[in-house]
């Protein structure tokens, strides 16, 4: 921390007195009541831009300090979930939180929410990373059962979003961010149904600042999904041939030499075009796709992706989340 | 003297800060709710609040309610032969606010800060500054609901550092905000809210569970004056319930009589659709303050729909905690606007403390990406101004034209947050000539100013010329220009508005009327003989004889309240 970050000189704050979040909004309010906000629009955007600049750096910063800081992601670790591939169909050894668990509750099967009971008393609170722990787990272990298709696992998690233990503002966030880190690692046989439900349950779509939060993976999924549209957007044969393509990857059985000669140009391209939704999809990462496809390792191309693309803004005082 | 206004779907409130605090003024009635309804009388006079409420029944096609939800469209609502746009019925409500405030207060009143809630679009802002005009009011400064509410809890304790959230449930208006205090700061984190979802739809959905299960013919939803009573059987259960296990709604048609017995568990399955949705605002907000429930100090509820325990439940488990409801859900955000209105009179009281708000939605413009060096893909949204930016804020974005031969570029504007513009809103568009030039030369740079009313600025500035287009959003029928707002300003003078000082009067015989249409035979005649005789007491214009056959009216009616005569009529 050599240079001095201009946001300290805006909220006139010493650089020596190391500031936490709480001093940088002291010296805001501070600072904040000697202005007009309404008569000095700009004046007030400055401090504000100052501020949220500090608060940036201070979270940055804090994230550096200690040498084990989880990964940078604003939101709360889950609990360790069970391994992925469950093969027990026994539903009751999956819930390893048993809080709020009675047995044989009956669960209306295609309801997609359920309200509490009235007389659901709000007293103890569950501790909502387990709870949506538990829901998460057994989503994913009927998952690994193979699910049908895409229209089955709609079903399903619309029915565990209507989970009463996801009731929870905070178990149903940490419920979507296990479902975000599922699709973000790697691929499993079934997972290729489940990204256009997510994307439908959690709103993904119809709000652009959501995966946001989930950092580097919201990034990648966020790349998928506008990838996706250019796959929606395919002609009728090119997607016959996609899918055929899909299937074959995603089978086990060894590739037929004669349709690896056609396959491999065609994954090249896809690679190049829709990296991210591919990797969600099927088995093809792409940081290892192209070795093994036996194509050269050339780096894939930079080219603007935006025509109207957005003139690089001076980079902030402190390094952004 | 600023007045600060609460204009609400069902009811409207208005309330001044005064020696140190917030006041709620009353009526000519002496209540502080006036309910948001408009009625043409049979003499053409304006009726306004509670007289034009009791007509929703007795006269349909002349009285009008919930128009708040039309405000920012092109709706017209006809009142007998005259047909309102949305912010001529608001500017009514408002005018009838501005004449109490002003006998109250003893001065003229020439300004307001009006709430509107947080999840308003520019084109409703708009409606709702013009409404205000309409009636005589400058209009500087509009505030959000929530915030409005959170400014009503804060205010007493700004000292102390707190994040709370306020849950505010109207009449037709559903918002969240999430506020942080510290230092004297009032800070607005995060807002979100739903514009079509409110204790409206509660009783809505009553209305339609009661054409189910009693199985009435599809034909009486066409018959306005019956709808009116069954909707307010449907309010008298929705309220009902609120303090008793069971509740009837009881309507007769003209040949029988139907009705249908409901109990919580009834009302909670008639809106389970609707408490739904209530969960989608609540995380965002969360998730745009960057917090967890758990984090929050206390959960604030405003807003009339608030009191239904149902609602009230759904809040305990959603947060994990019982919610605070030391004030008044149906008179917080007056009392908050109150408190605005002393900020912005730089009250002594008030002078440590600052509030801000944020843009509850993004704003930005479409935008086509290059697939390859052949393929575009069109119609995505661009965010220059993201959602829950601290307003007021000026941002600015380079944006390059697709083609080097296209001779300008057209701006959609739009507001929302779908990644698709086809699933934002429209507010308007912006045509930019381009000269003839490199791509540098020819890139845009677009700037979105955003105040703290929570108006749109557009400018766009040609790299090349440095020439500015700075263009105020058009295009949109819901948004009046000046000269439409004069013009209705003038026209709206021209109605008479019914005397404030007889208001009482009129009120009761509305009453008496609506009393008189839900009975039969005999009653209806005895009762009809009653309004007549107020009626020539009325004419004789001496207060000394008005008064006692005031005072026998009212106790006839407030019997038969109480008697079973009457639809949903408890008899107890």
């Amino acid at each position: 921390m050599s240079a001095l970050p201009p946001f300290l000189a805006a909220l006139e704050l010493d650089p020596a007195t190391d500031p936490d979040e709480r001093a940088l909004r002291r010296a805001y309010a501070r600072r904040l009541k000697q202005i007009d906000v309404e008569a000095e629009p700009a004046r007030f955007q400055a401090l504000r831009e100052a501020l949220d600049q500090g608060l940036r750096w201070v979270a940055w910063r804090d994230q550096q300090r200690p040498v084990q800081a989880p990964a940078p992601e604003p939101l709360p670790e889950l609990a360790p979930s069970p391994a992925p591939t469950l093969a027990r169909p026994t539903q009751a050894d999956t819930a390893p939180a048993p809080t709020a668990r009675d047995a044989p509750r009956a669960r209306p099967e295609p309801d997609a929410g359920t309200l509490p009971p009235p007389s659901a008393a709000p007293a103890p609170q569950p501790d909502p990373d387990a709870l949506a722990a538990a829901v998460f787990a057994r989503l994913q272990q009927r998952i690994g059962e193979g699910l049908a298709d895409a229209e089955t696992t709609r079903t399903l998690l619309l029915r565990f979003l209507g989970d009463p233990d996801l009731a929870s503002i905070d178990a149903r966030v940490a419920f979507e961010l296990a479902v975000a880190r599922l699709l973000g690692g790697a691929w499993r046989p079934g997972h290729e149904h489940l990204l256009d439900p997510a994307i439908e349950a959690f709103g993904w779509n119809s709000d652009h600042a959501r995966l946001k939060h989930f950092g580097q993976l919201g990034a990648m999924l966020t790349a998928a999904i506008r990838e996706r549209g250019t796959v929606q957007a395919f002609g009728p044969a090119q997607r016959i041939a996609l899918d055929a393509l899909l299937a074959r990857i995603r089978s086990e059985a060894p590739p037929d030499p004669a349709l690896l000669a056609e396959d491999v140009p065609q994954l090249q391209r896809l690679v190049e075009r829709v990296p991210n939704w591919l990797r969600i999809v099927s088995p093809v990462a792409p940081s290892t796709s192209a070795s093994s496809c036996g194509a050269s390792g050339r780096p894939r191309r930079r080219r603007p992706r935006r025509a109207w693309r957005r003139a690089s803004e001076p980079p902030p005082g402190a390094p952004a989340a | 003297m600023i007045i600060g206004i609460d204009l609400g779907t069902t009811n409207s409130l208005v309330a001044v800060w005064q020696d140190g605090q917030a006041r709620l003024i009353e009526n000519s009635l002496g209540e502080v709710l006036t309910p948001s309804c408009v009625s043409l009388d049979a003499d053409g006079s304006v009726l306004v609040g509670r007289a034009a409420r009791e007509r929703l029944e007795t006269h349909p096609d002349r009285t009008a309610a919930v128009f708040k939800r039309y405000m920012g469209s092109d709706r017209k609502i006809r009142l007998g032969s005259r047909s309102f746009r949305p912010e001529e019925l608001s500017a009514l409500i408002l005018k009838s606010l501005k004449a109490d405030a002003e006998a109250a207060l003893g001065v003229p009143v020439t300004e307001a800060i009006i709430t509107v809630p947080a999840y308003f679009s520019d084109a409703q802002r708009k409606a709702t500054r013009a409404a205000g005009q309409m009636a005589g009011l400058r209009v500087d400064r509009l505030l959000n609901e929530p915030t409005a509410a959170a400014l009503a809890y804060g205010i007493h304790q700004h000292e102390e550092e707190a994040k709370f959230l306020v849950f505010d449930l109207g009449g037709g208006t559903f918002d969240v905000s999430i506020l942080q205090m510290y230092d004297g700061v009032m800070e607005v984190r995060s807002s979100a809210g739903d514009n079509f979802l409110g204790g409206q739809d509660v009783s809505d959905a009553l209305v339609e569970l009661f054409f189910r299960r009693v199985d009435l013919p599809d034909r009486l939803r066409q018959d306005s004056g019956f709808m009116q009573r069954l909707g307010a059987q449907a309010e008298g259960a929705k309220r009902a319930l609120g303090s008793q296990p069971r509740a009837t709604m009881r309507i007769h048609d003209g040949k029988t009589e139907h009705q249908l017995e409901l109990d919580e568990q009834a009302l909670e399955d008639a809106c389970k659709p609707l408490l739904l949705r209530l969960r989608a605002p609540v995380e965002r907000a969360l998730r745009d303050a960057n917090l967890r429930s758990s984090e929050l100090d206390t959960v604030v509820l405003a807003g009339g729909a608030t009191r239904m325990p149902l609602v009230r439940r759904l809040a305990t488990t959603m947060f994990g905690r019982f919610p605070a409801i030391d004030l008044n859900p149906d008179e917080v955000v007056a009392l908050g606007v109150a408190v605005q209105c002393g900020l912005k009179m730089r009250d002594a009281a008030l002078s440590e403390v600052v509030m801000t708000d944020v843009a509850p939605y993004s704003l930005g413009i479409e935008l086509s990406m290059r697939l390859d060096e052949t393929s575009w893909s069109h119609g995505h949204f661009d965010p220059i101004i993201e959602r829950n930016t601290v307003v007021p804020v000026s941002r600015v974005k380079t944006y390059y034209p697709t083609g080097p031969r296209a001779d300008h570029i057209s701006l959609q504007v739009y507001q929302g947050e779908a990644r698709m513009v086809r699933d934002n809103i429209a507010l308007g568009s912006l045509k930019v000539p381009l000269p003839q030039g490199n791509e540098q030369e020819r890139a845009i740079d677009v700037r979105f100013t955003y105040d703290i009313n929570g108006l749109l600025q557009v400018e766009a500035k040609v790299a090349k010329t440095g020439q500015t287009y700075g263009v105020v959003i058009e295009g949109n029928p819901g948004v009046l220009t000046e000269e439409q707002i004069q013009q209705h300003l003038k026209s709206l003078a021209e109605l008479k508005i019914h005397p404030r000082d007889q208001l009482e009067n009129r009120t009761l015989l509305a009453r008496a009327e609506r009393y008189y249409e839900q009975l039969r035979g005999d009653q209806r005649d005895w009762l009809g003989r009653q309004i007549m005789a107020f009626e020539q007491l009325l004419a004789t214009q001496d207060a000394r004889r008005i008064a006692p056959g005031q005072r026998t009216l009212r106790d006839i009616l407030d019997q038969l309240d109480k008697s079973t005569y009457l639809d949903g009529g408890s008899g107890q």
